[in-house]
């Protein structure tokens, strides 16, 4: 890891030391979500989930954006978390960042809310999830078969039990269902 | 005229199955296996048997994966077709749920050159993504985008539709301008089935059809009704009619199904799935 720090300021030092901005590289989706609950529990509110640069596309990518000035406290809590990024580079362009606009629409008895492509509908007075379309990743129809008869409350987040970029967009339109559902 | 359907469906015990498919007491028959069509590529290979049923056709052979996410389904269905589709005669290919790879999916396409004579090539869902990302959607014959795919097919920066830019998804409310957007750029395929409150069938840049009758709210709602757009148009297509033909009719009776099903927000998508028999007798004399 100290190589990589070192390789890291060898490479390309910052111009504006207190803005020069790392990326955390990791193999899956799934890998993302958890670094990003780890350092944002340790207090690294300011994280930032950014589409990787074009060499580290597959198609269904997240990495962590961050300050580079709290590099090594962010790398140590992500190792005391056996949660360490195949690669830290850093960046100078602008990366896009996943929606986090959702749109509601009322059925009367019940409410859909969508992010992006992922829709997900609950029954008012029951707080219960009975239906989630939408999405294109293969995670899609498991999530749909495990969320689909439980309440807003019992049903596993999509950040938990998803892998991909369309489980990521349900989770941003699940947490809003939650909101407006009244759940804490 | 033959058919392949490819993509995955939510398991951990399948790597792959092939073979051909039939519905039998609201189940899929695929080789051995028995399936259960609750939405994505389930329900879309659904909707193409029965439409094969109705018309008499030979049932639709598939390539499907077992995955949740974890990619070694989607892989396997990856390199089965990278393998296998140079050897095989399917004349339409409808590709459906995928973790979108970029790298995998232009082996696939390589294959498809390879192929005696090129597919008609459908992509709906991982598979329009991957399309789309990798710059090769104009490879492909017809996309079935919702509205807020469509805005990820007009945003010239965004690999997957998590990344659409906000701008983009406010304009929503204007499917024509995303239509244009997304030809201007390159990354629609030939012709569009734009699937929404109002479905908007496109060749090449232009609007030639909308289908907005009749109106039911809650098909939107309900998970799997554009698989099952999907399904019908391979199907149909199958059966011989041409590509906007066969999405016109596709939206049509994907309505007319939900409206016999007497559709709530919580309806399951095997309620829409069976009456399309039914719907399609009212829309078409099939020979």
């Amino acid at each position: 890891m100290l190589k990589k720090l070192f390789r890291l300021k060898d490479k390309q030092p910052a111009e504006n030391y207190e803005e020069a901005r790392g990326l955390l590289i990791y193999g899956s989706v799934n890998d993302v979500i958890r670094a990003e609950g780890l350092l944002k529990k340790a207090g690294y509110d300011y994280i930032r989930v950014v589409a990787p640069p074009p060499q580290y596309r597959t198609g269904c990518d997240l990495s962590l954006e961050f300050p580079l000035v709290e590099q090594i406290g962010i790398v140590r809590t992500l190792e005391q978390n056996s949660c360490q990024p195949l690669d830290i580079i850093n960046i100078v362009e602008e990366l896009l960042r996943p929606t986090e606009i959702c749109h509601v629409k009322d059925f009367g008895d019940y409410v859909m809310v969508r992010a992006a492509n992922m829709k997900i509908t609950f029954e008012k007075a029951t707080r219960k999830i009975v239906n989630i379309s939408g999405g294109g990743c293969s995670d899609v129809p498991y999530l749909a078969a495990e969320m689909i008869g439980k309440t807003l409350d019992e049903a596993p987040a999509p950040r938990d039990a998803g892998y991909t970029l369309c489980a990521y967009t349900l989770a941003i339109a699940f947490e809003e269902a939650r909101k407006l559902s009244g759940v804490p | 005229m033959s058919l392949l359907l490819a993509g995955t469906i939510p398991s951990t015990d399948l790597e792959l199955i092939t073979g051909e498919a039939v519905l039998a007491d609201g189940k899929l028959l695929i080789g051995r296996s028995s399936v259960s069509i609750n939405r994505g590529t389930a329900a879309m290979i659904g909707a193409a048997c029965a439409i094969a049923a109705c018309c008499n056709d030979e049932a639709p052979r598939c390539v499907i994966g077992g995955d949740i996410g974890k990619r070694m389904g989607s892989r396997s269905v990856y390199r089965y077709l990278i393998r296998e589709l140079p050897r095989l005669d399917a004349s339409i290919l409808c590709l459906h749920y995928i973790i979108p790879d970029i790298a995998l999916h232009n082996q696939m396409l390589s294959s498809v050159r390879k192929m005696a004579s090129r597919p008609l090539l459908i992509a709906d869902a991982g598979f329009m993504y991957a399309a789309k990302a990798s710059g090769q959607a104009s490879c492909y014959d017809l996309f079935l985008p919702d509205l807020g795919e469509l805005a990820f097919l007009a945003d010239d920066k965004a690999m997957h539709p998590a990344y659409t830019r906000g701008f983009l998804t406010r304009l929503e409310d204007n499917p024509a301008g995303l239509i244009e957007r997304a030809y201007a750029s390159g990354n629609a395929a030939r012709y569009l089935c734009v699937k929404g409150r109002r479905d908007y069938i496109c060749t090449e840049g232009k609007i030639v059809n909308e289908i907005s009758s009749p109106v039911i709210e809650e098909l939107e709602p309900v998970g799997g009704t554009g698989d099952t757009i999907t399904g019908m148009v391979a199907g149909l297509v199958h059966h011989g009619y041409q590509l906007p033909e066969a999405c016109s009719i596709a939206c049509s009776a994907n309505r007319l199904a939900g409206q016999m099903a007497h559709l709530s927000p919580a309806t399951q998508i095997e309620e829409i799935i069976s009456r399309i028999p039914a719907a399609l007798k009212q829309l078409v004399t099939l020979s």
